[in-house]
């Protein structure tokens, strides 16, 4: 498998009140182009901060990489220089967010929009970058293009304007797209479009996707592969019906066991699922051990002391769990 | 189209509005205690019951309050702003006079106020720990509770006395009697410390004002999406950033026209500026109602039309606002 973006040892910290908070622990993984891989889990576990960690947009002045590497082709992206994370921001790795009645900026076109990432990458000039964004409102799929292209985000609904985002991320062909949860506020049906419209663009364009997401749904159909996180660390990762199939740890278990609301989109399923009692514990007040102990029906004495090791269960699935551990598993 | 309707919506507006401030202006000076023949009486130092009357009579204000409004209001729709009877001349002219110098220095205090406050805010907002914000504050809490004469003559003090390369006052240097292009240049020399003056207290409001919300924006998803799109900071700032961080900065510059106004009549006395708030100043003392009458009415009109023009400017700045209001 040629690995086209490698994060490996990855580690976030920010300053805060309560001190220092680590928000990603020891966080590895690897993409191959063309693949897709959906990263899950509740509200507030990482996901938006290592997108942001692989983009080099960690919130500053208070967020740092403290540790690790993100490589693209080889390239460790962590200590490249900001004129070259520019080149690559938008151009290699694109980025699309949660938030898309903000994410726009509201005194521009959105054409402008699209095209001043064209000329600023592609080195186009102004008309053809003009084209090459009324091409991009095509591909996402917005009616009459070529009069849209003038028009501002406060004309466009929240689903239009994803799309507007969609077409800004892939205007330069990056290989990499990071979709950041970008159905989470929209409704029910204006969600399966926007998949849909992924789904599509993948196929037509070959590229690989980080996609980020609550919706279990969501990882059966987009996913090749998925990594489980839980307060900021990995706990577990496999092919989509490894995880969807065979989940191995109990925190994913879990996850899957009130798929029915993350299906739905019940914003209740954010705060506390069915199935889990109890939720995230503040960062800063994690242990030393396992950090799903305080929730985990199945927790040894041992697992509020140390942190499990990642067990490797089979090619490619890997799990985080003192059950799964060799010298334990025939104890639990 | 949409737009021109809007504009002539709120031109017809600001002719009720200045209407109905030529009524209560009217009213005021009405109240007050005194008028034209008990200043000219004074100046005369007394006079005979009949040469009152006679007076009263000639100058009107023996009729009913209503009938003078409406004579005053008919004079004044058709144009005529009456006679100043300091000067005995049309207040239409003496005004005329001045307006040109009043008008200059607003617009140089606001360009200064609304540039060098915007820069600095954005600066402040762009660097929010270190000194260069801390001095940013500080400037703006001074210029901001500061009170114009004070600050006006300190600076007076400083640059035209204890380094004296401005001149302390007035419009230009009549005895250097220079033309053209010099005698331009000599006007801008004068016009530094009034301007500077006036400026200051607005510089503070502006500042505070565009570093609040350069913070605001510089948090905004917009520009977290343009950074995601690899645009140099550069451009994140002063392309996405600046020009939605101006839209509240416009706004408030267009409320404050009216206390720039106010300013400036400060300013003018301290710097011996002839323009119209010196005027107006001196008119109180003297009584001269007519010229009172038709200054209060062409700052009204000042501050409608400065209302009118961010109203346009704002319409340009933010699309949102295209046709409603
Ligand atoms: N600016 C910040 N300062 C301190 N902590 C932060 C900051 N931004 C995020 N965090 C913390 O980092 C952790 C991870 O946040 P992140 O946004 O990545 O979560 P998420 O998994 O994307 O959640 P959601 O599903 O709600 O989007 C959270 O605990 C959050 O409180
Ligand atoms: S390590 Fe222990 S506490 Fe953590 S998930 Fe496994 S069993 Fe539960
Ligand atoms: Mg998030």
């Amino acid at each position: 498998m040629t690995r086209l973006l490698e994060v490996q040892d990855l580690q976030v910290e920010f300053d805060t009140w309560d001190g220092r908070v680590r928000v990603i622990e020891s966080l590895s993984f690897a993409l191959a182009a063309g693949e897709t891989l959906c990263i899950v889990g509740e509200s507030g576990c990482g996901k938006s901060m290592t997108a942001l960690a692989i983009m080099g947009l960690v919130p500053q002045p208070t967020g740092h990489i403290t540790a690790g590497s993100v490589r693209l082709a080889g390239e460790d992206l962590v200590r490249a220089s900001p004129a070259r994370m520019q080149a690559v921001r938008g151009n290699e790795i694109s980025m699309i967010f949660q938030e898309p009645m903000t994410s726009l900026n509201p005194v521009y076109p959105v054409g402008e929009q699209i095209a001043e990432a064209v000329r600023l990458h592609k080195g186009l000039d102004r008309d053809a970058a003009r084209s090459r964004a009324v091409e991009m409102l095509r591909a996402v799929h917005i009616p009459e293009p070529e009069r849209r292209v003038d028009e501002y985000p406060h004309q466009f609904s929240g689903g239009m304007r994803q799309r507007v985002m969609i077409a800004i991320a892939l205007a330069c062909e990056p290989k990499i797209l990071i979709a950041d949860e970008p159905t989470t506020a929209l409704d029910v049906t204006v969600q399966a479009q926007i998949f849909e419209l992924l789904v599509e663009l993948r196929e037509t364009r070959g590229t690989a996707i980080v996609f980020i997401t609550h919706d279990v749904g969501a990882v059966a159909e987009m996913a090749d592969r998925v990594i489980v996180m839980y307060a900021g660390r990995k706990v577990e990762e496999g092919g989509v019906e490894d995880i969807l199939e065979r989940p191995a740890h109990p925190y994913t278990r879990g996850l899957l066991a009130c798929r029915p609301t993350l299906v739905l989109g019940d914003p209740g399923a954010r705060s506390e699922l069915a199935e889990i009692p109890g939720v995230v514990p503040p960062l800063h007040q994690l242990g030393a051990g396992c950090a799903f102990a305080p929730r985990c029906a199945q927790a040894l004495q041992r697992c509020g002391v140390a942190a499990p090791p990642e067990t490797r269960l089979a090619d490619g699935h890997a799990a985080a769990c003192w059950l799964l551990a060799p010298s334990e598993g025939a104890a639990a | 189209m949409a737009y021109l309707a809007i504009v002539l919506r709120r031109v017809v507006q600001a002719i009720g509005l200045l209407a109905a401030v030529a009524i209560l202006n009217f009213t005021l000076i009405h109240l007050a205690p005194g008028d034209i023949v008990s200043t000219i009486v004074g100046e005369m130092g007394g006079a005979s019951e009949e040469t009152i009357a006679e007076l009263r009579r000639a100058y009107g204000v023996d009729r009913s309050y209503l009938e003078q409004l409406g004579i005053y209001l008919a004079r004044v729709a058709g144009g005529d702003l009456g006679t100043s009877i300091y000067y005995n001349k049309p207040v239409f002219l003496l005004i005329l006079d001045r307006v040109p110098a009043t008008v200059l220095l607003l617009l140089a205090a606001l360009t200064l106020a609304l540039v060098a406050g915007t820069a600095l805010g954005v600066l402040a907002a762009r660097y929010p720990r270190g000194w260069f914000a801390a001095a940013v504050n500080l400037v703006s809490l001074f210029g901001f509770s500061a009170p114009v004469f004070w600050s006006g003559l300190m600076l007076l003090l400083l640059f035209a006395s204890a380094i004296p390369i401005l001149p302390p006052g007035g419009f230009y240097d009549v005895v250097a009697g220079a033309q053209g292009l010099a005698k331009a240049l000599d006007i801008a020399h004068h016009l530094v410390l009034p301007a500077t003056t006036l400026a200051l207290i607005f510089l503070a409001l502006y500042s505070r004002l565009a570093r609040a919300s350069m913070i605001e924006v510089l948090g905004s998803d917009y520009v977290r999406t343009a950074r995601a799109k690899g645009l140099p900071e550069r451009t994140v700032i002063f392309k996405h950033a600046l020009r939605n961080a101006l839209l509240p900065v416009v706004t408030v510059a267009g409320l404050q026209f009216s206390a720039m106004l106010a300013g400036a009549v400060l300013v003018e006395t301290v710097f011996t500026w002839p323009g119209l708030g010196q005027l107006a100043f001196e008119s109180i003392l003297r009584r001269d109602n007519q010229l009172i009458l038709g200054i209060l009415l062409l700052s009204a009109v000042l501050v409608t039309f400065g209302n009118l023009i961010t109203d346009v400017l704002y319409r340009i700045v933010d699309p949102r606002i295209k046709t409603d209001g």
